[in-house]
């Protein structure tokens, strides 16, 4: 069957049309909440690009208010404060340059917290800690530890959570998981998640550090490096130092997400680990260019890892969608991307699930999931617990790429077995005087 | 020094033996230097780890990686081989002691990091006293098990100030050295508040008896912030004990910050805790419930889901007693809980004053509910508005008991028209497969509404065994609006069987239908469900004397799966005098020039053509719609020529933008140039700025 009869049948092209960021509230079928009662604070800490996005759309919930904004770079603050004042059209929002300033108020309820990666954990550990709710964008942090410090801190102390792994909240993934996890292609045997890649820059000369941008409190815990302007945009993800580049942050922890929620691991993860990485010699990103890591689950199924151009080699289906998952069972596959739904037989993509199947939240509105979480107390959609598990898979890969031999994981103790120098791995100490 | 010596010692004479001997006993050691001398160079692997190492020692910030990708890639080869690292690792150090720049110490840390040893703690801490090295000498430390590095942080702990102590306290926390107890309490509260609230934290990790009893004592004294840093460990120590098995101890320490006078976030801790350390979780939770502090109450409810084995009656039964807030909290945990046993209480929730608790009740009804809520949450969905019908109909959509498909198809029949309709969608929601007669048997109520729902689920739901019998309501269906919802639901079923037979079926009855307003459906039919066999009829009855028919056959022509129907709607719209009919072919025939996987050149020929023949400016449009579609040149152009018709500029430079998205994989630079020359050539101001969006994010 080929790409056009599949778009045909599902009613899409991949066109590359930009889908709302939000549903206002009233489309929520919730009626306005607004008042004391049902009204939510917010502060967003990390108000960049993608965090200034999400700031426009919290601002379009009638029950949610924008109290305060926080930013290390002042024209970021600035910004984002200014946005928010011309939507109430008062001067009510603040601006912070120190998270802590932002999180010490007890007006705000709940944060989104959108920085760069090596700065989620302390953040978050922080925001729990003083009881704040919180959007928390993916991946966890830049370490196991990081991710299960974050976890302890959000189940200490109560607090709603929800990780900024939005294909949960799609439809396509969503069925195709829901297609999975009723064994409607049989029993499942792989999983291929085809991520993202980059494109290498030259190396960059050392630059000054522009007025308004504190670069010591913009690194944190992350080990000192000379300033260049590329270092600070939004592709710090590519630096190891900060992320793990396209293995998770940039991309891969979306699909691996929804690879662990199609097999039914959440909370859990794989057993064992092996794969191969490669790493660019030069240029400022140093995270893997281009990578394959297997991983082994206990219940028989395994997922394969790869970098996009890995994966068009090694499945056909990657040809229909750019950067997607393929779920192959004994009966059948299902092949998915974020405007793209395909499946073999094509029947699959007819059924309706009733009542006796297991079905997953409908959703659709991953911000908007989480403030019903918070306003009603109930469970969203990436609950931190599924958060850890993913963003656990992605480290996996990293390790097993840099020490270059498989590893056997304990989903359950969340250590190695046998391999010191893997559990060494497992935690990056921070720069003096940061700490989880 | 070799080659000098050796030919003098080949070439030297043996006349006198004695003199000889004493030579080679001479010569002997140092000729053994030399063997060894060539052995030693000689070894590759070791040569190319000492030039890896000279090389890693030149290397600074911005520089090539390869070096350092190889060395780890060595390093990484000799696991397992503890003495081949440990001479390694010699070599490693001399470089942090050497004028090698930050950058490569820096590296040379990460890789302590991960396989050092105690042997390398003395370079590591001589390091430390670098200021600009600190943190990448302290983080290797860090990683580094054993007591010498204890040691080690130690010693540099009682030589620093300001953040490089912090850092250390920090080091000391995260490898939870029980050594440092000491030296962490002289911090506290010391003249540093940073280094204090640094220590309580570290206290908090190593969390054995000895830091609980020094955060204790800490705890009765402090002032803020240190107080709650301290509290913070303290509940750090009781979750470990948590985590251990030892709950009492872990009881103990929760208590210590469930009074009212400490900050909500610190009871809402302190009471998770608490509670999830309680035998008698129950007994533990009602009187918080019953209490006056609402942050413990929400603490409280958030846990029920986690456990399991709650004797949830007692529970729920305080649920009428608490806020409309807290009533919804629970009514979500109890969901969540999934047990039965609450649910007297969720019934009477849903009939609660307050709109919000409702529908939070009804919605845990969806999930807890059996058989014994189908009909409360029918009659709720009939009787109620907007969120909250909405809300009954989901959760009657999910009730995850069979037993509730029996009774719903049980009461159907004696139900009253609002209460029916609800039930009826429900099979359709519910997808019951098993509910086909009972449908078919509501075709025939007096009650239009009944009918069209029960259309409506049939589409959904009907078994297929059952089509000939669908064929026959289709065929004697009078109101239009009910033909055509059976028109749908014959298709909908026909397309859950095996196509071959459906249209074996449709056409062995066909002929036998005199009613030319059954007929046309039937051949509407036909068009939904695409399969080859039905083709020949509706060509032949695109030339029906009767207007509906033909009509329909356009229609069902249009509909067609794939381009074998093209010559005739062509035809159509070339030769029919009905204007419908040709407008309907020309729709068709450019809907079908975008299926299968027809070369470009191939699809462009039929759209030229679609295009002469389009007088109407939507049409046009639908054509540029089709081009999009394509990646070649040739559609570009085309949408280039229709940019010139104010009608269509907007489209038109929409399909040059997706042309262009579909080029970008296999012709990067023609891409680029298509939507470089939309950006020049477009009057359209939201086109123009989209262009210029896609060569920015290009250029990256």
């Amino acid at each position: 069957m080929k790409r056009r009869q599949f778009l045909k049948q599902t009613g899409g092209w991949a066109a590359g049309l930009a889908l709302p960021s939000f549903i206002p509230a009233h489309a929520m079928g919730r009626g306005c909440a607004s008042g004391p009662n049902g009204r939510i604070v917010m502060g967003c800490i990390g108000v960049g690009s993608m965090g200034s996005g999400h700031v426009r759309s919290f601002l379009g919930y009638d029950f949610v208010h924008v109290a305060a904004v926080c930013d290390v770079r002042r024209e970021h603050r600035e910004r984002a404060r200014e946005t928010v004042n011309r939507h109430y059209g008062d001067e009510g929002c603040k601006a912070y340059s120190d998270f802590r300033e932002l999180l010490a108020r007890p007006d705000i309820d709940a944060v989104c917290i959108a920085v760069p990666d090596h700065w989620h954990a302390i953040i978050g550990i922080e925001a729990a800690r003083r009881g704040k709710h919180m959007y928390y964008e993916k991946p966890m942090g830049r370490s196991i530890a990081e991710a299960r410090a974050v976890r302890e801190a959000v189940k200490g102390h109560g607090v709603v959570f929800q990780f900024g792994t939005q294909q949960r909240s799609d439809k396509r993934f969503r069925f195709a998981c829901e297609l999975v996890r009723n064994g409607k292609i049989g029993v499942l045997k792989t999983v291929m998640a085809g991520s993202a890649d980059y494109k290498p820059i030259p190396d960059q000369p050392e630059q000054p550090v522009p007025e308004g941008f504190d670069y010591d409190a913009w690194l944190g815990p992350a080990p000192w490096a000379p300033y260049t302007a590329e270092r600070c945009t939004r592709n710090w993800t590519l630096i190891y130092d900060y992320s793990l580049g396209c293995v998770s942050g940039a991309w891969g922890i979306h699909h691996v997400d929804i690879a662990q929620w199609a097999i039914g691991a959440d909370g859990t993860g794989p057993v064992r680990v092996e794969g191969t990485g490669f790493f660019p010699s030069r240029g400022l990103y140093d995270t893997a260019l281009s990578w394959e890591v297997e991983h082994a689950y206990a219940c028989g199924a395994r997922m394969i890892h790869m970098d996009m151009h890995t994966a068009l080699k090694r499945a056909d289906q990657f040809k229909l969608g750019w950067m997607g998952i393929l779920f192959l069972g004994t009966e059948g596959w299902v092949y998915t991307s974020r405007e793209f739904l395909a499946a073999y037989p094509e029947s699959l993509l007819k059924i309706q699930l009733g009542a006796s199947d297991l079905r997953f939240p409908s959703g659709g509105d991953h911000r908007g999931d989480f403030l019903e979480a918070v306003r009603t107390g109930r469970r969203p959609v990436c609950p931190v617990e599924s958060a850890v598990s993913s963003d656990t898979v992605c480290h996996l890969d990293d390790i097993a790429m840099r020490l270059r031999r498989p590893l056997t994981w304990d989903p359950v103790r969340e250590t190695f077995r046998d391999d010191g120098e893997a559990d060494r791995m497992m935690a990056r100490p921070m720069r003096s005087p940061w700490r989880l | 020094m070799i080659r000098e010596w050796l030919p003098g010692w080949i070439g030297c004479s043996f006349i006198d033996e004695r003199r000889n001997r004493m030579k080679m006993r001479k010569f002997l050691p140092a000729l053994l230097l030399c063997v060894r001398a060539i052995s030693a160079a000689g070894d590759p692997a070791e040569s190319r780890i000492d030039a890896m190492l000279a090389d890693i020692a030149r290397t600074d910030w911005g520089g090539d990686r390869a070096v350092l990708i190889a060395f780890s890639d060595t390093l990484r080869s000799f696991h397992g081989s503890p003495e081949k690292l440990a001479g390694i690792q010699n070599k490693m150090t001399r470089i942090l002691l050497s004028p090698a720049p930050p950058a490569a110490k820096q590296y040379i840390c990460q890789e302590l990091g991960i396989m050092g040893d105690g042997k390398a703690i003395p370079a590591l801490t001589a390091l430390a006293k670098d200021s600009a090295c600190f943190d990448m000498a302290l983080s290797a430390i860090e990683r580094i098990p054993g007591q010498e590095a204890e040691k080690s942080l130690l010693k540099l702990l009682s030589g620093k100030k300001g953040r490089m102590r912090v850092g250390i306290v920090n080091a000391l926390g995260n490898r939870q050295t029980p050594g440092a107890i000491p030296s962490l309490k002289k911090l506290v509260p010391g003249e540093d508040p940073e280094a204090a609230v640094a220590a309580v934290t570290a206290l908090g990790k190593i969390a054995d008896d000895a830091s609980v009893q020094v955060l204790r004592k800490i705890f009765d004294s402090a002032q803020e912030p240190l107080r709650s840093y301290t509290a913070e460990a303290l509940l750090r120590c009781a979750d470990r004990r948590l985590e251990a098995g030892r709950m009492e101890e872990a009881a103990d320490l929760y208590r210590i910050f469930t009074g009212g006078k400490e900050p909500d976030p610190l009871r809402t801790a302190a009471t998770i805790g608490l509670l999830r350390s309680a035998q008698d979780r129950s007994g533990l939770m009602v009187p918080i419930l019953k209490g006056d502090d609402d942050a413990a109450k929400s603490a409280a409810i958030s846990l029920i889901p986690e456990f399991s084995e709650l004797d949830v009656a007692p529970v729920a039964s305080e649920m009428p007693k608490l806020s409309n807030n807290h009533k919804i909290q629970m009514l979500s945990a109890l969901a969540e809980l999934g047990k039965r046993a609450a649910m007297p209480v969720i019934l009477e929730m849903s009939l609660h004053e307050d709109p919000e608790v409702r529908l939070s009740a009804l919605k845990a009804i969806g999930v807890l509910g059996d058989e014994n809520s189908v009909l409360m949450l029918a009659e709720k969905a009939a009787g109620s508005q907007g969120v909250e019908k909405e809300a009954a109909r989901r959760s009657l959509a999910s009730i995850p008991v069979q037993e509730a498909d029996s009774l719903i198809l049980a009461e159907i029949p004696k139900a009253g028209i609002p209460l029916k309709i609800e039930l009826i969608r429900s099979i359709e929601t519910r997808r019951m497969r098993s509910a086909t007669p009972v449908l078919i048997a509501c075709l025939s109520d007096t009650d239009k509404k009944v009918r069209m729902e029960s259309y409506r689920s049939l589409s959904e739901t009907a078994d297929p065994e059952f089509l000939s019998g669908l064929m026959e309501v289709l065929i004697s269906v009078e109101e239009e609006a009910e033909r055509r919802e059976a028109s749908k639901a014959l298709a909908m079923t026909g397309s859950r069987m095996d196509t071959g037979r459906r249209t074996a079926l449709l056409l062995e009855r066909y002929p036998s239908v005199k009613n030319p307003q059954a007929r046309a459906p039937m051949l509407e039919v036909l068009g939904k469900w695409g399969d080859d066999s039905g083709l020949p009829l509706l060509k032949s009855e695109l030339g029906s004397k009767h207007a509906e028919i033909r009509t329909s056959a356009v229609r069902a022509l249009s509909d067609w799966p794939n381009g074998a129907p093209m010559p005739e709607l062509l035809s159509t719209v070339k030769t029919s005098r009905d204007d419908v009919n040709r407008i309907l072919a020309l729709r068709g025939y450019i809907r079908l020039a975008g299926t299968g996987e027809r070369p470009c050149a191939q699809a462009m020929q039929d759209y030229r053509t679609a295009l002469g023949l389009a007088s109407e400016a939507n049409e046009k449009r639908q054509v540029l719609s089709g081009i999009a579609r394509l990646s070649c040149e040739e559609a570009a152009s085309m949408a280039f020529e229709c940019m010139n018709n104010p009608e269509l500029e907007a489209e038109a430079g929409a399909a040059v933008i997706q042309i262009s998205l579909n080029l970008v994989e296999t012709d990067f630079t023609g891409a680029a140039k298509l939507l470089e020359r939309l950006e020049r050539e477009t009057r359209d101001e939201e086109t123009k700025h989209r262009a210029a969006e896609i060569l920015e994010r290009m250029k990256e």
